[in-house]
């Protein structure tokens, strides 16, 4: 800046103009600190608040403690349910009535998907195929891949053929169980499962299997992109898990009929 | 001492923007970004046109705050044209810098080569 000053002398120019010069080099300067200012405070700002987009390490932090949060949550409910089913047990042995009631909540419970189930079934195995799909149209872009869809397909065709229980991969399939992508995975009771999707169903085999090879049915549809994508196994003994999910309802009250008589 | 204001003068202004607690909003940093690199642009010119004994403290302040609110203006015209508009003038104001820079580098370096020169002549005259 001192070079000003000898320009500013060298070139005649009177003091008075000189101090007004100062004035505004002053006033430029402190603008262009204020800017200055300004934009390290937002790039500051940038980085602490850590902006999802350019920050991936911390979104995938965050992604391993609520795993681990609802981990931690499935476990508790597990434990609670098994407290809840070791109570029930515990309380018919000492008189004749409540062995009538504790029979009816066991009913209950195993209609509920609340108890383990075995039986003679099939297991349904879909898979996405190893296949590419260069030639599929437009609108199937996604050609060869399992979707919720699909599943629920199959689902739904299994119950129609008189399926008594059914689990997708482990996750018991009861009232409110819904199979629904999200991105490039399928949530079965709002837990993540990846391909093979094994559908366990318990129920006549035979009825079953015919139901899902019906002309045209779940099985034509999907093993027409890929045969490798669908699989019908017989089992004469399933095991299928208990639902584990929460069971409290936040909205829904029962309305009780009203007593009559004898009870 | 003209130095001296200006660096005092730049820092107040940034210590009045930087270490208050308040939220500048984000979405207008790069306009201001952009208007910065344009004072500091704007700055240097006038360092050099000093140094050539060129500088005119008219063209120079209108030319700081002409150049700021454009830089600024043709951020905010390239985003709504969608083209990055931001990065002509990043490169130009920084292209720029440079270019001055490295001239009024040469001529601090001649200058001091010509002080050299002349302690010379002087040592051996005497």
């Amino acid at each position: 800046m001192g070079l000003f000053v000898t320009s500013a002398s060298a070139s005649g120019q009177r003091s008075e103009v000189n101090r007004s010069w100062w004035v505004s080099l002053f006033v430029l300067c402190a603008i262009l600190g204020a800017l200055l200012g300004i934009s390290f405070k937002a790039q500051n700002q940038i980085r602490q608040k850590q902006l999802p987009s350019a920050n991936y390490e911390g979104l995938a932090d965050r992604y391993t403690i609520l795993k681990q949060h609802s981990d931690d949550s499935d476990r508790t409910i597990a434990a609670l349910q098994q407290q809840v089913s070791r109570l029930e047990r515990a309380v018919p042995n000492n008189n004749g009535r409540m062995a009538v009631i504790s029979q009816d909540l066991q009913h209950a419970n195993f209609l509920a998907g609340m108890t383990e189930v075995t039986g003679p079934g099939i297991i349904v195995t879909l898979n996405d195929s190893k296949k590419r799909f260069p030639n599929a149209p437009l609108g199937v872009q996604d050609a060869g891949i399992i979707h919720d869809s699909d599943i629920n397909g199959v689902i739904n065709e299994l119950k129609a053929a008189g399926a008594e229980a059914l689990s997708i991969n482990k996750q018991r399939v009861v009232g409110l169980t819904a199979a629904r992508c999200a991105g490039p995975t399928v949530y079965v009771n709002n837990i993540p499962q990846t391909p093979p999707y094994v559908i366990q169903a318990i129920g006549d085999a035979d009825t079953l299997s015919t139901a899902l090879k019906l002309p045209e049915g779940v099985y034509d549809t999907i093993s027409q992109m890929d045969p490798s994508m669908i699989k019908i196994d017989t089992s004469p003994k399933l095991l299928i898990p208990t639902y584990a999910g929460p069971t409290q309802p936040r909205f829904a009250k029962p309305v009780l009929a009203p007593v009559s008589g004898g009870g | 001492m003209g130095w001296w204001l200006a660096l005092v003068a730049a820092y107040l202004g940034f210590a009045a923007t930087f270490y208050p607690a308040f939220d500048v909003d984000i979405r207008y940093s790069p306009y201001i970004a952009v208007a910065a690199l344009a004072g500091i642009d704007a700055l240097i010119g006038g360092l050099r046109a000093a140094q050539e004994g060129k500088f005119k403290s008219h063209v120079f302040v209108s030319g700081f705050l002409v150049n700021t609110l454009l830089a600024a203006f043709l951020v905010y015209l390239g985003e709504h044209l969608g083209q990055r508009l931001d990065t002509a003038a990043v490169v130009l104001l920084g292209g720029r810098i440079f270019v001055n820079l490295s001239i009024i580098r040469r001529e601090w370096m001649d200058r001091l080569d010509a002080a050299a020169e002349k302690r010379h002549a002087q040592s051996r005259a005497s």
